[in-house]
């Protein structure tokens, strides 16, 4: 039963009835409800429990400035917790829980809390739970985590679908009221690319909760017929349920869309919510004002509402909050609740602080008095009154309406920094004159109060921004809001400020007391205005009390700082479309479908899946694959994509000068048609990348880079070309994804290759280190005489959309395919360095490459820093090769290298191994590391200790290169 | 010698998704090269527009630096002393068309595609991939888009294109 509908009126579909579900409770309501205008017409009040004390609470606004009415909607991982009760559109079959009590809603076990109130007042817990230390993390914290909180999140991962999405306007209006609607039509009839966005679903703002008019006619309908109007407008773009919440530079707004959250059955495939990236030149904030309530006795009770929001009620839900009303006022708004109730039918005391003011309406008005206390349980039943002489009496009253006055919503004003301004006859702080670039404040947004006022400064607002004349305000109200400041009753007791932090006017005295003094230090100790609404309804309110206590005046203590964003947006929103394997794209090499189909497994590297390894019928473990294809490459031939390192096409008369500026070791003077090994340093004069270059042309080089560092080095480049030698006439072009790339491998790679080319690649026609155009079964190629493993070894490239072809064919004609496991246990063998040496410490020296350009003349990056003393300094670690002693034991990379007996402490240190594999050629471990003197200490033994793993093994120190030291199977 | 080695497309299947207002496919192969150190550059286009000229179309990438769609031979006889190089194979040539385009591009990146007329460029980053996009004449089904996107990523960058159609479908 909707036992406090009213019968008519109301801006909802009484058609279309909805049912829904509440704290287990099937109730109805209508199309246009929210879940607490539907509750509150149900008769229910109580809508949740309070963070520390349990306290019954129902809902105090109306909008998005909720503290009180949080519930959870949906079930299981779709569960939301939070979710202010008074913005959550009503819809067929909603499910929504109430939140933080044990036991259930109407009696909360935790509610024991309240009666030990004394106790746990603002800072109880830093004083309380001193000692024993050790209890804190493992009782103490625990149990106040459980007493104390709001929703809880399901611990599942979201199944909800998000987007980020981007939308550009001339202006962008903020806030769908008087002042927005007007700020619209005016830019949207001078054809303007506009966006209107409200978070409301419906637009009009306090049009649709007011009962005067505009324009002749009811408020509400001049909001219809201005949407109408703007929404067949197409340069502009209205868009409801859509809360801007934050504003950043270069004139970007962040707006969160909230798609499916009223919907019973979203469509499929649509995200449940959009983050716009607004791009606006131009922005009206018209974001309207926020009521705020005033601090007396159990100001809390369910049924003690703001006085805006009851009006709310009435007009635009058909909700009539309470029949006996008490309207606790400062201001003349109090006044329009008072009149708007009696209306409605409720009988009405009015109690104004204010000794002067208003006249005789008929409804019993006491001036100069205040509301002293409450009680009620679940809901409030009677009001203690205090009059203007001293005397008290009791009113039985089912309804609290409150009105301390308004203040403006200024946040987005303040998100670049401006300075908010106290103005003493609204008792309210507007924005500044330092407002975001391109951003004009309207309306109550900037303490502009009456409806008429409104109009006309949206109109203005937006002429103002776009320099066009402003559209023609209707006739409104226009009547002058009268207001003194007036923060609490005195002598109250458990008078709220922060209803959803629970903190009170006793907790800033304690604040006061215990030296917390300035806001940003009260609201750190007592926790007022933190939580999901980071006190839009109290903030206010407790700078007036603060200054009470301290003495000073609100705009000497300030406020704390508003931050983006205005309500809470989930994080997932922000993720967008990039969550779980979509967190970052992946680059797929031209033999992926391949190795999916050959028992690849399969390794990010960057953004790259790489084949680790190709599983064999009757492999049990992964050492069994890398083992067999190691070798495979030792014994006969292997096959290994090798795409991913970077590749870059340098062209140009001056290329070879540009490279010699950029790699250690002379570049230009490689003949056509060879390669040379290139190290390339920092400008720091530590090592950056290695790779090879190649020379196909005069003009033409073809440098490779690590996988790792490809973007990185191309970008280094660029810097180069484009800023240290912007007179070089050389382009730098990514090759990466045009070519197929694959390293064939082995004693057998000279024979299986002519097997597919059509030139002579004898060892005469193409030695090692030759490279140059082949054709590749009737494809233009190339073909390069490399080395990574120490084998006889080339690498073969074809354009991409061939190299899934060219793999098959190689691994057909005898390849065994091998993963990068197995590239890395070869290279480890044969002592290349790689990432684990590259790794942005070392220098050339260090990997035993001093040599590589010594006796060059031209200037290169990270030639002079090379010189300074710390990386000349001869007892820097060098590369070295490892092996236990024991050929049994295993060794591993991360150990610290200490001399025999030595102590295992900092100061004993003599380096580290850097790259450990099990050689399958050598049958034993074999490691890479960096050793102090290493140079000199080939043949001596020092002990690889691993702290970590428990591991101490003594190791033989040898060259780097366990296989082949001479090199004589890469020459074949 | 054995017989020519066979192509294949970046996709698994031949790429035609369609949803109401919008259609995303394959479009056919073209040869593409990048263009740098233009002795003359006059004739080529500058920022932000597309120009053809005798079978070419040439797309400007940064300053003296164009992308070129058409014969090689043809381009290395237009332009003989530029750096060219063939990059055909490192992209992939996408066309997005329908009266939902725009709004599908909203979702994939930052461009403000109503100022974006037909023979408009940009070089910009698509859900963290760099795409080039061009807008071609309006065909019967509306605004129409030839995007060119890195072969290695093609399938992640189709995968969100894909997921914004329908985004912007269930709109309605």
């Amino acid at each position: 039963m909707q036992i406090d509908r009213l019968s008519g009126g109301g801006r909802i579909d009484r058609a279309r009835k909805l049912s829904f579900r509440f704290d287990g409770r099937r109730y109805e309501g209508f199309a246009g409800d929210t879940l607490a205008s539907a509750l509150l017409a149900n008769g229910v009040r109580l809508m949740g429990r309070s963070f520390k004390y349990h306290r019954p609470r129902g809902p105090l606004s109306a909008g998005p400035e909720e503290p009180n009415a949080l519930v959870t909607t949906g079930a299981g991982a779709a569960a939301d917790p939070n979710v202010r009760a008074t913005v959550q559109e009503l819809y067929e079959g909603l499910e929504a829980a109430p939140q933080n009590f044990v036991g259930s809603l109407r009696r909360d076990w935790m509610a024991v809390n309240d009666l030990l109130h004394r106790f746990l007042g603002a800072g109880f817990y830093y004083k309380t739970f001193m000692w024993p230390s050790a209890f804190w993390e493992r009782l103490y914290e625990p149990l106040i985590r459980r007493a104390a909180g709001l929703g809880a999140l399901s611990g599942a991962p979201d199944p909800a679908a998000y987007e980020v999405a981007h939308a550009h306007a001339d202006l962008l209006v903020i806030g769908a009221g008087p002042a927005g609607l007007m700020a619209a039509l005016t830019a949207g009839r001078a054809g303007k690319r506009v966006i209107l966005a409200d978070e409301d679903f419906a637009l009009g703002g306090r049009l649709n909760a007011e009962s005067h008019e505009v324009g002749g006619g009811a408020a509400a309908d001049w909001a219809d017929v201005a949407a109408a109007e703007l929404a067949s407008l197409p340069n502009v773009r209205l868009m409801p349920r859509t809360t801007v919440f934050g504003v950043y530079d270069g004139a970007d707004y962040g707006a969160l869309e909230r798609n499916t959250d009223h919907l019973a059955n979203a469509p499929k495939g649509l995200p449940r919510m959009t983050l716009w990236k607004v791009h606006a030149p131009r922005a009206v904030l018209a974001a309207g004002a926020i009521e705020r309530p005033i601090a007396f006795g159990n100001n809390d009770r369910p049924g003690i509402m703001l006085a805006g929001a009851v009006r709310t009620w009435i007009n635009r839900y058909a909700v009539l909050p309470g029949r006996r009303a008490v309207v606790f006022t400062a201001c003349d708004d109090g006044w329009r609740t008072a009149r708007d109730l009696r209306a409605a039918g409720a009988e009405v005391v009015l109690v104004d602080a204010r000794p002067g003011a208003g006249s005789d309406e008929g409804f019993r008005a006491i001036r100069g008095g205040a509301v002293l206390d409450t009680g009620g349980r679940l809901r409030v039943s009677h009001a203690m009154l205090r009059h203007a002489g001293g005397a008290t009496d009791a009113v039985s009253a089912d309804l609290v309406a409150v009105s301390g006055g308004w203040s403006p919503a200024v946040h987005l004003s303040t998100h670049l920094g401006c300075r908010l301004v106290w103005r003493d006859d609204i008792a309210a702080f507007v924005p500044g004159d330092r407002l975001p670039p391109g951003m004009q404040v309207a309306g109550a947004a900037r303490g502009v109060f009456s409806t008429a006022a409104c109009l006309r400064d949206g109109a203005e607002a937006a002429a103002r921004a776009l320099e066009i004349p402003p559209a023609a305000a209707p006739e409104a109200e226009d009547g002058a809001t009268g207001v003194s400041a007036f923060w609490h009753v005195k002598g109250a007791k458990r008078a709220f400020l922060d209803q959803q932090n629970d903190v009170s006017v006793h907790d800033l005295e304690i604040s006061v007391r215990d030296g917390f003094r300035a806001p940003e230090h009260a609201k750190r100790y007592t926790t007022l205005g933190m939580a999901t609404d980071q006190g839009k309804t109290a903030n206010i309110l407790a700078l007036g009390v603060l200054s009470e206590l301290t003495g000073k005046t609100i705009p000497e203590l300030g406020t704390t700082t508003f931050r983006p964003p205005w309500t809470p947006v989930p994080i997932a929103a922000f993720g967008g479309r990039h969550r779980g394997k979509h967190f970052h794209p992946t680059r797929l090499t031209p033999s992926h479908d391949w190795a999916a189909a050959h028992g690849g497994d399969f390794v990010e590297a960057g953004l790259w899946l790489r084949a680790q390894w190709f599983r064999a019928k009757g492999e049990a473990g992964w050492r069994d694959s890398v083992d067999r294809e190691a070798l495979a490459v030792r014994r006969s031939v292997g096959v290994c994509d090798v795409s991913t390192l970077g590749k870059i096409d340098v062209k140009g008369p001056e290329a070879g000068a540009f490279l010699d500026f950029l790699y250690r070791n002379t570049i230009s003077t490689l003949p056509v048609g060879r390669c040379r090994y290139g190290l390339m340093l920092r400008e720091d004069g530590l090592v950056y990348d290695d790779g090879t270059v190649a020379r196909l042309g005069p003009e033409h080089f073809l440098v490779t880079t690590t996988t790792a560092k490809a973007g990185e080095v191309l970008r280094h480049m660029e810097f180069a070309r484009q800023c240290l030698r912007p007179a070089r006439a050389v382009s730098l072009v990514s090759v990466t994804d045009h070519w197929a790339q694959y390293a064939v491998a082995g004693p057998g790679a000279r024979e299986l290759l002519q097997g597919l080319v059509a030139e002579d690649i004898s060892d005469a026609a193409f030695p090692y280190l030759a490279c140059g155009p082949v054709t590749v079964a009737g494809v233009p190629g190339r073909l390069f005489r490399i080395s990574f493993s120490g084998e006889r070894a080339y690498e073969i490239a074809v354009p991409a959309r061939y190299g899934h072809d060219l793999f098959d064919r190689i691994v057909k004609a005898g390849a065994t395919p091998y993963g990068v496991e197995a590239l890395s246990v070869l290279r480890i063998e044969k002592g290349h360095p790689a990432g684990a040496e590259l790794d942005g410490r070392t220098s050339a020296m260090d990997l035993n490459l001093g040599g590589l350009g010594a006796k060059k003349a031209a200037p290169f990056i990270g030639r002079e820093m090379e010189k300074r003393e710390g990386i000349q300094d001869a007892s820097r670690p060098r590369l070295v090769g490892l092996r236990p002693v024991d050929p049994k034991a295993r060794i591993t990379a991360g150990a610290h290298l200490l001399d025999p007996g030595a102590e295992a402490r900092t100061a004993s240190d003599r380096g580290w191994v850097s790259s450990v594999a099990w050689s399958p050629e050598l049958s034993r471990y074999v490691g890479l590391g960096f050793l102090v003197h290493g140079a000199v200490r080939k043949g001596e033994r020092v002990r690889a200790w691993d702290g970590l793993r428990g591991l101490d093994v003594e190791v033989e120190v040898t060259s780097p290169h366990h296989v082949d030291p001479e090199g004589s199977r890469l020459r074949g | 010698m054995a017989e020519t080695l066979a192509p294949c497309s970046a996709f698994v299947a031949t790429l035609d998704v369609a949803v109401e207002g919008a259609r995303l496919t394959e479009a056919p192969a073209r040869t593409l090269h990048h263009v740098a150190l233009v002795a003359d550059p006059s004739g080529l286009p500058g920022p932000g527009r597309a120009a053809e000229e005798g079978g070419l179309t040439f797309l400007p990438l940064g300053p003296g630096q164009w992308l070129a769609i058409g014969d090689g031979g043809a381009l290395a006889a237009r332009l003989p002393s530029a750096a060219l190089t063939d990059v055909s194979d490192g992209h992939v040539p996408l066309l997005l068309e329908g009266p939902k385009a725009r709004d599908v591009l909203a979702r994939l990146s930052s461009l403000d595609y109503e100022a974006f007329p037909p023979g408009a460029v940009a070089r910009t980053l698509m859900m963290q991939l760099a795409a080039t996009i061009r807008r071609l004449p309006d065909g019967p089904a509306g605004p129409a888009y030839a995007l060119e996107v890195a072969r290695s990523s093609a399938r992640s960058f189709v995968h969100h294109v894909e997921e914004a159609m329908r985004a912007v479908a269930a709109r309605g």
